[in-house]
């Protein structure tokens, strides 16, 4: 009697655990969670990445500046003057750095602007199944609720996989791996 | 007889499914409000200027090694 009550009992947790764990809101919730820290994590590498990459090549344009208007006899000074300032040929030098200069800084900020844009994206998708989530436990159960939360769910999802695919395009341009 | 065992198999039930739901909020790292609240941090403190705050900060770096490299001494 005693065993079977114990058995029965043992049945009952397994069967509450299953039904706690298999609900569809608390994994929605998990989810969010697990996408916001993730989307968090990128903003942050790619914010870090992209000081780091700007302030190196400005560096090592400056260091390539410095020495080709040294080696053309230029005053020092003339390493932070616009070029329009200068005459030739420490004009020319001074022109063609800034080019080169904008050309590789342009193109790191168009990635980071894109990746940017990308990982700004995934919060609002958040944000929308968080507030279905918020509707749900709030008793407003409608018809369909758990095909519209898988569907929400897997929006938030897919903003998050474009985040990552913008991202990599961005380690890519700014590894000197291509980019457009 | 029967009715009480009825009655202790509800009882049972409640407070492992009680005990379950307990468990299953303490094992929850973050409540739905404070994720909310953190979606929305996210969103108020998001400022566009941050790229151009870098590139100001490269600009001024570029600068000071062009300085530095042509008033080098060595040759």
């Amino acid at each position: 009697m005693y065993r079977n009550l114990l058995a029965a009992s043992l049945l009952l947790l397994c069967a509450a655990l299953l039904v706690a764990c298999s609900d569809p809101a608390r994994i929605a919730r998990r989810e969010c969670d697990r996408l916001t820290k993730l989307t968090q994590a990128t903003e942050v590498n790619v914010k870090r990445e992209t000081r780091a990459v700007m302030l190196d090549v400005a560096k090592t344009e400056g260091k390539r500046r410095g020495e080709e208007l040294k080696a053309q006899g230029c005053l020092s000074a003339m390493a932070t003057q616009p070029s329009t300032a200068l005459e030739d040929p420490c004009k020319g030098i001074v022109a063609a750095s800034e080019k080169r200069y904008k050309e590789r800084q342009d193109k790191v900020e168009a990635a980071a602007k894109k990746a940017d844009a990308a990982i700004y994206a995934v919060y609002p998708a958040i944000e929308a199944v968080l507030d279905l989530i918020e509707t749900i436990q709030a008793g407003a159960k409608a018809s369909g609720w758990q095909a519209k939360l898988t569907a929400v769910v897997a929006k938030a999802a897919q903003t998050y996989a474009d985040c990552v695919a913008a991202y990599d395009a961005f380690k890519k341009v700014i590894t000197g791996g291509g980019g457009k | 007889m029967a009715a009480q065992i009825i009655s202790w198999g509800v009882k049972a039930v409640k407070a492992i499914w009680d005990v379950v739901q307990a468990a299953m909020q303490a094992s929850d790292t973050v409540t739905l409000e404070q994720l909310k609240e953190n979606v929305k941090k996210i969103l108020d403190e998001r400022h566009d200027d941050w790229i151009k705050e870098i590139r100001e900060e490269a600009d001024k770096a570029l600068l000071e090694a062009a300085a530095k490299a042509a008033e080098d001494k060595t040759p």
